[in-house]
Order: C-alpha cells, then structure tokens, then sequence
C-alpha cells in the first residue's frame, strides 16, 4: 500500500455549513403549536387538488378520477376530505328496493322509492304477511265462511250423491248390482238380494235371459255416463270451491292492504306491484292458512308474528338495498370499499340450503359498494381492484353501461348449476376515484384503452414541496393540526424545526420539504411519546432527534452487521493509503423506508485487446441495464477522451468487489472510471475517500440519489477503523443541495477530520484521488507530462502499438518488451 | 294395556283394491302415529270372479266396458297388492311405524273384523266416486249397542273430534237407531245426505259383517272402527 497525499487543498472541500439545512426555530415566530391555528387542508399539492375537485365536480359520467402518487402523501385521506366536501353540497339520493317480480320470478324488480321510503316499506310489508297470517285463518275458520262451504259441500254432494243413490236404486229395480272390484264397476243380476252367478243365468229361459242383459246394459249405460260426468262435476265443485275462497281472501287482503295502499300507492313503480302482489295473496290465501294454523302446533303454542322470514312469504319481502334518511343533510354518499371483489363491488346473490339443494329469492340480493355509493362517490385501491377476480371488469361495465347488474363470478364462469336470479339493473350515477400509483396509471393506458375512456382526470400528489418561510408555517399548522386531531402535546418552536429537518432529509432535499406527511407524523406521535415519558409539557427538538435515533436505531441491524463486517475485514475496504486500480465506491439500500449505505471495493485491471471494457456484473447476470450503460460510457469516454485518432486497444474490467446481489443504476460510474484510468495509467488512488457519482461521456459528473446515506455509510466505516483526518467522500456538485446529513458527520468535518469533496469533472475527483494534476491538452494536442492524463494516454499509445504490431505479425518480442517497459515505469 | 299390549297395537287397513286402500293409508297412518302403533294393510279378495264372470265392468273413469275373467281379477288384484304393499310401506317408514301387509280371500268387512284383535283400529277403505269436504261421522248416542257401549260412543266422538281437527274437517254424531244387520233406508238416506268424509263406528256396537258391509254401501266413504279397549291416550292425543 502507498503513502497518500492530502487532498484538503483541492479547492472542491465543502465546508461544514454546507452539509445540511438546520432550521431556525427562532425565525418560526411561535412558542409552540398550541399558537398555531390548525391546518386540515394539504399543503403542497394544489396541482392534484384542482383534478379531484374537477373530478368531484363534473357531472359527466366519464370523468372518473385516478389519483396517484407517493405512499404516504395523503391521498386517500385527502381525496376523501374533498370528496365529502362536495358530497355535502349534493343532495342525498333515494332508496332502491328489489320486490318479487309475479310474472317473471327470476327477474326481481329494482324500485327507487323516495329516501327513507325503503325500511318503511319493508316494516309494511311484514307487519301485512303477519297480519294476513292471523286473519286469514280466521276469516276461514268464521261461521260466514264454513256456512257457505257447507253450503257448496251440500249441493254438489248432494247432487252426485243423490245421482248416483238414484242410479242404484234403479239398477236395483231392474235387478242388478253395481260391485266393486279391482278392476272397476261390475253389473252383475241379482235375484232376492243375491248375486245370480254366470251358469245359473244360462239356465234361464231365453226371454229372461234377454230382459237381464237388457237391464245389465241399460245400467251399465247409466253408470257409464254418470261415471264420465263426475270429472265436470268436480271441476265446477272447485270453481265453486275457489270463488268462495277468492271472494273471502279478496275481503281479508283488500282490508289489509288499504292501509299500506294508502301510504305508499301513489309512489311511481309501486302501485302495480301492490296490484300483483294483491292478486298473488289472494291465489295463494291457502299459504296464509297453512301458516296461520301451523302456530299453534308444538309443545310452546305461539302467535305466528314473524311468518314474513319464513321462505314461502319472502315473495312478498321488500329488500331494501340501500337507503337514505329522509332528512338526510349530510349529502350524496361517499364509499370507501377496502376490499373491492366484484361481489363487494356489484352486490351478489346469495343461496340457502334447502333439502339438500341451494335455492335463492328476493330477500337474498346483497348490495354492493356501487349500491351504497350511486348519487355519490367510491373510492377504491387501484392495486386492490386489479387485483381481485372481475373486479376491475365488473367496475369498467358498469361505468361503461351506466347500471348496476349482478352476476356471480360462478355465472361468469358458468359454473353455476342451480336456479338464480337475474335482478333487474340498477341505473348507476357514480364518481369513482381510484388511488394508485403512476407506474400503475401508465400500464392501465397501456394496456387498457377502456380505462383512459373511463378514467378522464388524473390527479398527482407530489412528494415535495420548495422549503421556504411559508411552506415552513404551513407545515407547522399541520404539525398543529395533527396535535389537535390526535391529542398530543404542543410542539414547541425546535420541535417543529426539527421535524421540518427531518422532511427535508426524507425529501433527500435540503431546499424541499417532503409531504410523505405520514413518515413524519409516526416520528411526531414517537418523539410525543418520548416526552410523554420523560414527563415533557411540549414535544421538543430533544424528543425529535431522540425519536429520529431510535428509528435509526431500530433499522440499523443490517447496516450494523455490514460495519461489523467491514471492520472484522470480511468485507474489504482500506480506509487509507492507496492502491493502483482500485477505488471505494458508495452503495445505498432501500428496506421498506429505510435506507442505508456502505462503501464497497471497486477494482480494474487492463491489458492489451480490442477495445472492450468488461462489465463482470453484466456478464454474470448481477448488473442492472443501467449500471451496464454507465460501464459502455466509460468505454466511451476513453475511447474519445484518449487517443481519438487510434483505435483503442485495451481490455479491461470492472468489478464490484464482494457484491453477491446484484448492483445497478450509474452513481458508481465516476469510482469505476477512476478505478479504470488508475490501472490505465499506473497511478494509485487513495482509499481513505470513497466516491460517488455517475459520469457522461464528456467526463462531467451527475447527480446521483441516497448521497446523504453514502456519506454516513462510509463515514461510519472510517470512523470504526478510526479517523485519520485524511478521510472523505467525493460527490458531484449538483448534489450539495441534496445534503441533509447527521450532526455527528457534519461535527467531524467541521473539526477537520472528514471531508466532503464536490466535483464537477472526472479530472477532480482523479486529482484528489491520486494528488497528481489530471491534466489538460496542451496547444501541442498532447497531455502535460506527469499527470495522471498523459500516463493514461501513453498505456494506451503503447497498447494500441502493441497491438498493430501484432496485426502485422512482425516483431512480437519487441512489442512485449515496450509494454514490460512501460509497466515498469509505472510501477 | 301394558307395554306389551302397546307395542302390539295395530291400525288395519283393510280394502278390496288399492283404490279403496289409497285413501285410508294416510289417515290410518296418523293415527297408528298418535298410538304408536304398527300398520296392517289387508287386501280382501272377495270371490267376485265365481259370482260374476263374465259380467261388464267399468272403470272409474266410465267409457268402453271390458268383460269380468279369472284372469283379468287375478291380474288386477296381484298389481293392486303390489301398489298397496308399496304406498304402505313408503307411508310408514315416513313415519317411523312397523308395518304388515297380507292378501286373504273374503269381504273387507269379513276380514276387518276377523283380524282385528284388542286396541286395534280399523280403517276399511272406500274410494269415493266424488271428491268432497263432508263432516267426520261418528255413529253414536244413546241408542248405539248395548251393555257399556254408550262410553264406547263417548271415546269414538273424541276420536272423530281428533280426526276433523287434524283433516280440518267438521265432526259430528249422528243418533243411530237400535242394532240390526242392515242399515235401514231412512238412515241410508241420512248418510247419503251427510256426504261424510269419514264414518267413525263403536267398536263395542256388536258390529256384523253384513251390517258393517251396509254402513259402508251407505255411507260411501272410509269406515273407521275404532279401539274396543277404551284406548285412553290414543283419544286424547287424537283430540288435542
């Protein structure tokens, strides 16, 4: 290992200021929160508030609403603010009912009755089939009607029976017996009172013989057509049965039902199925009667007051789907469905167990949240919806068609094998609001084109916000808001500075104040909870950055186990001196909300070939596209930066050290580059700084993300092997703004022993590395000599010389030997 | 009547074909429930075929008459025992009743009063021509038997009363004229005029094959005799 140089007078050494945003409490012009008027309303999203408030505003049936943006942000909970804002302002809509459809069973019919007509109905209703079930049976089991029963009875009993008394007693005259077999009637003569057998009636003279077949045949006719008339006997019998039975149920029903007609005929729909229903009560009194007499059956005798649940009356039940109070001032309907299926959704039909079969009614029709939220708004998970069978079909069809149908997902399948009902639709006036996220809005446009159709306006919340004096009282109203809501302590000035600190770290923006609010109020609701038990009045800086610690303390398992290891060795990284080829880059890792970095070894090696540089990670499979594309513009950049005018002649490559999971995005493009112009030209780079950053081919170096995470990662790993003083980490400019970082980092810059290094160029972060001036072109077109640029060029002049010579097969010897030279120069 | 005697309790059912046996089944059926008793199914085949072969017969239904055989009674007869043998045993396995069935030559009145033993009931079958709601009929009053039967009257009017409540029919007794063998044509007429939809008999009015044979030509419907033991618990829970 080499001695390193001091790289402090660069010139590109941030001070300590530089390297995070405090926020002065003082300059927020409050004590506490408890001053501060609460604020509901979300700051920073006016853009995605404009959408939701088109969208909950238009009419039209098309502008449904997608909303997305970042976890956290307060979608849900703002759309929903909004949304019932307005919802207020709508009236409320009316009840829907299904009723037993009498001509078509299968086919319930949907009725809108006027709000809170519905649960009004349905108690009508049942109170009628318990009524009918107690007066029915006793208008029956009246004198009047077992008067004219009997009186029926009567007549035609005694009509046929009298016919038929005649007929016999004429068949007796005659001398012949009607008699009973298994076969039928038998027409036998009869002489004194018996029956005159077959061989005795042949003995009889001709003439007798004669007169007893006559008789036979003269009864037998007889017989015969009173026999056929009976069939036409007892249908009119029936009829006259069956009148009797009309007449007196038509009495109980109509005195029944005046009432119910009276309140509720005159809403539209209604009265010809109170006409229906009359006519079906009446033609099926004998249920009414079966009922009615059954209660007194049993060991506990009771009066049949609940017959309305028995399943023969559920024809006629009034299921209320959904209804709304009469007086209703809180507005159109605004539905939150956590769990969208297609059944939660659209309503579904359910089944009952009868006799081993599954059967289904009216009563059994059960609404869904499009049910409960039509004349308002549902809102709904957009990943849910996917992600539920049909679910995502079903909302589509019925945006679309503009009604709700039910259809089981059975019937969707066709599995279903037993009788089940097809209600009628319900015409459908709903705002739906999906909540997503953007890449799942673009992939819906994408391969959907029904959802763009549908889903008109799109609102997106934003992450951040700029960090300026009145975004800062803003957010210190919603710190307010959130105390009031959810009865915490005030918190004082510091404690919201640090609060709006710390949403500026999350917003990895020292300019920016992050509206990921929920992150922020669980370290609120913790640092309430540390001043709770450190018996605190207010909620301060102390209990924020106690809370902060704990949260990092509490993630920190794995990046604890990665600093054990680095200063156990099992993972290697030099903190100090230097080494040819070989570079500390910076890692970042997200685990849910926790970030963390690490600095991991990157190495390069190059020899002669063709050209190529070699990115081990992509040949493996562990290299990410875009951490391949930053390997191809180092390959790039050598190729124009040296030599432009020489084909170039090298194979190298690059490695992540130790890095078994996978590596990708570009942010270790300039460590990789300098790695690789380090090999090239034989100069050694210090390892006491690690560096990020991601390169174009001019060599100028871009931002990258997690800079304050890799700066705490590698400053943990130094400050384990101890500091030196010589320690720090190179990031690109365009990142300063970026710098949020811990005290304790920023304490040991200021005391000088850590650095933090910005560049713009390549060249600097090559020049800290190495001590050495990378070099610029002179007016000769080459690089001065002893930089770390003309060493580079002069590896790769000798490489591309190596290699002509070996094209032309010449002198193969003398090529080797220059290339031996060189390394020994460099070495 | 002792546990035993319980356990042996019968309701007969006894018909001349299964269209006359149908009707009686299910009746007979709810009340060999109420008693626990086991059903009896009886087809009496009377010797129709050696008193009148040869003579035309109509079915119920009327039209072409077929002439009366050996053969054709014999089939008939056979197919009937079958469809009773069946409707009974289904009837009483619904019910969780033992059941028994027999074919014996003779009348149905014969035989209903041959086979019948103590605590038995009897329901003789009769399919009647004309579907009606007539009154339950109990035969009874002061004038029906003799010796004790006046308190045979009183059970058979509670067991008529059971059997219109639960066939929510009408129940009521008619005075009977003194004992004969014949049914005379006044009260003939009487039945005929009632259209009973069931005739309820004391079992202790010395009943007589022909005259038994007489109530049901006059009575046209079913025949119930019921329990010649005073059957205490069968009358009570028929009435409840």
């Amino acid at each position: 290992m080499a001695e390193e140089f001091d790289a402090g007078e660069a010139g590109t050494a941030l001070p300590a200021g530089a390297l995070r945003r405090d926020c002065d409490a003082a300059s927020l012009g409050f004590a506490d929160t408890g001053e501060l008027e609460p604020l509901e309303a979300p700051i920073g999203q006016e853009r995605a508030i404009e959408a939701v408030n088109l969208a909950a505003g238009m009419r039209h049936r098309r502008f449904n609403l997608f909303v997305h943006g970042p976890e956290g942000a307060g979608r849900h909970a703002t759309v929903l603010a909004l949304l019932r804002e307005e919802a207020a302002r709508r009236p409320a809509p009316c009840d829907w009912v299904y009723v037993h459809n009498f001509d078509a069973p299968e086919r319930p019919r949907a009725l809108p009755l006027p709000r809170g007509t519905g649960p009004k109905l349905r108690l009508a209703m049942e109170a009628l089939v318990d009524d009918l079930a107690q007066a029915m049976p006793a208008l029956f089991e009246s004198e009047e009607y077992q008067s004219r029963r009997a009186a029926i009875e009567e007549e035609y009993g005694k009509r046929n029976e009298k016919a038929f008394s005649e007929l016999t007693a004429r068949a007796r005259e005659r001398g012949v017996a009607i008699l009973r077999t298994p076969m039928g009637f038998a027409l036998a003569p009869v002489k004194d009172g018996e029956v005159q057998k077959p061989d005795v009636i042949e003995k009889l003279p001709q003439a007798e013989r004669e007169q007893i077949r006559e008789h036979v045949a003269q009864t037998q006719k007889e017989l015969s057509e009173f026999l056929e008339s009976l069939p036409r006997a007892e249908k009119e019998h029936r009829a006259a049965v069956g009148k009797l039975n009309s007449e007196m149920a038509e009495q109980v029903v109509d005195a029944n039902l005046a009432d119910l007609k009276r309140e509720f005929g005159q809403i539209e729909g209604l009265g010809g199925h109170f006409d229906a229903l009359r006519a079906d009560m009446i033609d099926n009194a004998e249920l009414f009667l079966k009922a009615g007499s059954s209660g007194g059956d049993g060991p506990f005798p009771v009066t049949p007051t609940r017959l309305h649940d028995a399943p023969p009356f559920h024809r006629y039940a009034v299921n209320v789907l959904v209804s709304h109070p009469e007086q209703d001032e809180t507005g159109a309907p605004v539905e939150v469905e956590s769990l969208p299926t297609m059944a939660n959704l659209t309503g579904r039909i359910e089944y009952m167990q009868q006799m081993g079969a599954l059967i289904t009614d009216v009563t059994l029709i059960r609404p869904g949240a499009m049910h409960r939220a039509n004349g308002g708004f549902l809102l709904l998970d957009a990943r849910k919806v996917l992600s539920e069978a049909f679910a995502w079909d079903a909302l589509k069809r019925s945006l679309t068609t503009g009604e709700i149908r039910i259809i089981g997902a059975s019937e969707r399948l066709g599995l279903t094998s037993t009788t089940t009902l097809d209600p009628d639709p319900i015409p459908l006036d709903l705002r739906v609001v999906l909540v997503g996220d953007r890449l799942m809005r673009l992939l819906l446009e994408e391969l959907d084109p029904e959802f763009a159709q549908l889903f008109t306006v799109s609102a997106e919340f934003d992450s951040e916000m700029p960090r300026d004096a009145e975004s800062m009282t803003l957010f210190a109203r919603l710190v307010a808001a959130v105390v009031a809501r959810e009865g915490l302590r005030p918190v004082a000035a510091d404690g919201v500075a640090a609060l709006i600190e710390a949403a500026s770290r999350l917003a990895d923006d020292r300019e920016k104040l992050s509206l990921v609010l929920s992150h922020l109020w669980d370290l609120l609701r913790e640092a309430d909870h540390l001043a709770l038990q450190g018996d605190a009045q207010r909620v301060g800086r102390e209990h924020v950055e106690a809370a902060q610690a704990a949260v990092r303390r509490r993630a920190a398992r794995l990046p604890e186990r990665m600093q054990e290891m680095i200063q156990r060795g099992s993972i290697l990284i030099a903190t100090k001196g230097s080494e040819v080829g070989q570079v500390n880059g910076l890692t970042v890792a997200q685990l849910g909300r926790d970030r963390f970095g690490w600095p991991a070894r990157i190495t390069a090696r190059v020899r002669l070939g063709a050209g190529q540089v070699v990115d081990i990670e992509r040949e493996v499979k562990l290299g990410g596209p875009i951490h391949s594309k930053g390997v191809m513009i180092l390959s790039s950049y050598l190729s124009t930066h040296y030599l432009p005018e020489t084909p170039l002649s090298l194979w190298a490559s690059l490695v992540f050290e130790q890095s078994y999971g996978g590596v990708d995005g570009d942010s270790a493009s300039v460590a990789e580059l300098c790695a690789l112009i380090s090999a090239l030209a034989g100069v050694p780079l210090s390892q006491s700084m690690a560096v990020t950053g991601s390169v174009n081919q001019l060599g100028e170096v871009q931002p990258v993300g997690g800079v304050n995470e890799k700066i705490e990662g590698f400053f943990d790993a130094c400050a384990g092997k101890g500091l030196t003083g010589r320690q720090g980490v190179i990031l690109p400019r365009r990142n300063v703004d970026n710098l949020m970082l811990r005290r304790d980092v920023v304490a040991a810059v200021e005391e000088g022993r850590f650095h933090i290094h910005a560049i713009e160029h390549v060249d600097q972060a090559l020049e800290l590395l190495t001590g050495l001036p990378a070099g610029q072109r002179g007016l000769n077109g080459a690089f001065e000599d002893g930089t770390v640029n003309a060493n580079v060029e002069a590896r790769l002049l000798d490489f591309a010389e190596a290699r002509r010579d070996f094209g032309r097969g010449g002198d193969i010897a003398d090529g080797l030997a220059r290339l031996a030279g060189r390394s020994d120069d460099d070495g | 009547m002792t546990a035993d005697e319980t356990a042996r309790r019968r309701v007969l059912i006894v018909a001349g074909g299964f269209a006359d046996a149908a009707p009686a089944i299910s009746m007979a059926a709810a009340l060999a429930a109420l008693s626990r008793a086991a059903l009896l199914g009886v087809l009496a085949r009377e010797p129709l075929a050696e008193l009148a072969e040869g003579a035309p017969v109509l079915s119920a239904a009327g039209g072409g008459a077929r002439a009366l055989t050996r053969e054709a009674l014999e089939s008939a007869w056979a197919a009937d025992a079958r469809a009773f043998q069946r409707r009974l045993s289904e009837t009483a396995l619904a019910a969780q009743l033992g059941w028994e069935f027999r074919s014996d030559p003779g009348t149905g009145a014969e035989l209903a009063l041959r086979l019948r033993r103590p605590g038995d009931m009897v329901m003789l079958g009769y399919r009647r021509l004309y579907r009606r709601q007539g009154p339950v009929v109990v035969l009874g009053g002061p004038s029906v038997g003799g010796g004790d039967a006046g308190a045979g009257a009183g059970a058979g009017e509670k067991l008529a009363q059971g059997l219109a409540g639960a066939l929510h029919l009408r129940a009521m007794t008619l005075a009977w004229p003194a004992r004969s063998d014949d049914v005379g044509e006044r009260e003939a007429q009487l039945l005929e005029e009632l259209s009973a939809s069931l005739l309820v008999l004391n079992p202790r009015a010395g009943l007589a094959p022909q005259r038994l044979a007489a109530l049901l030509e006059a009575a046209r419907c079913p025949v119930l005799i019921g329990p010649d033991d005073g059957d205490a618990d069968v009358e009570d829970e028929a009435g409840a």
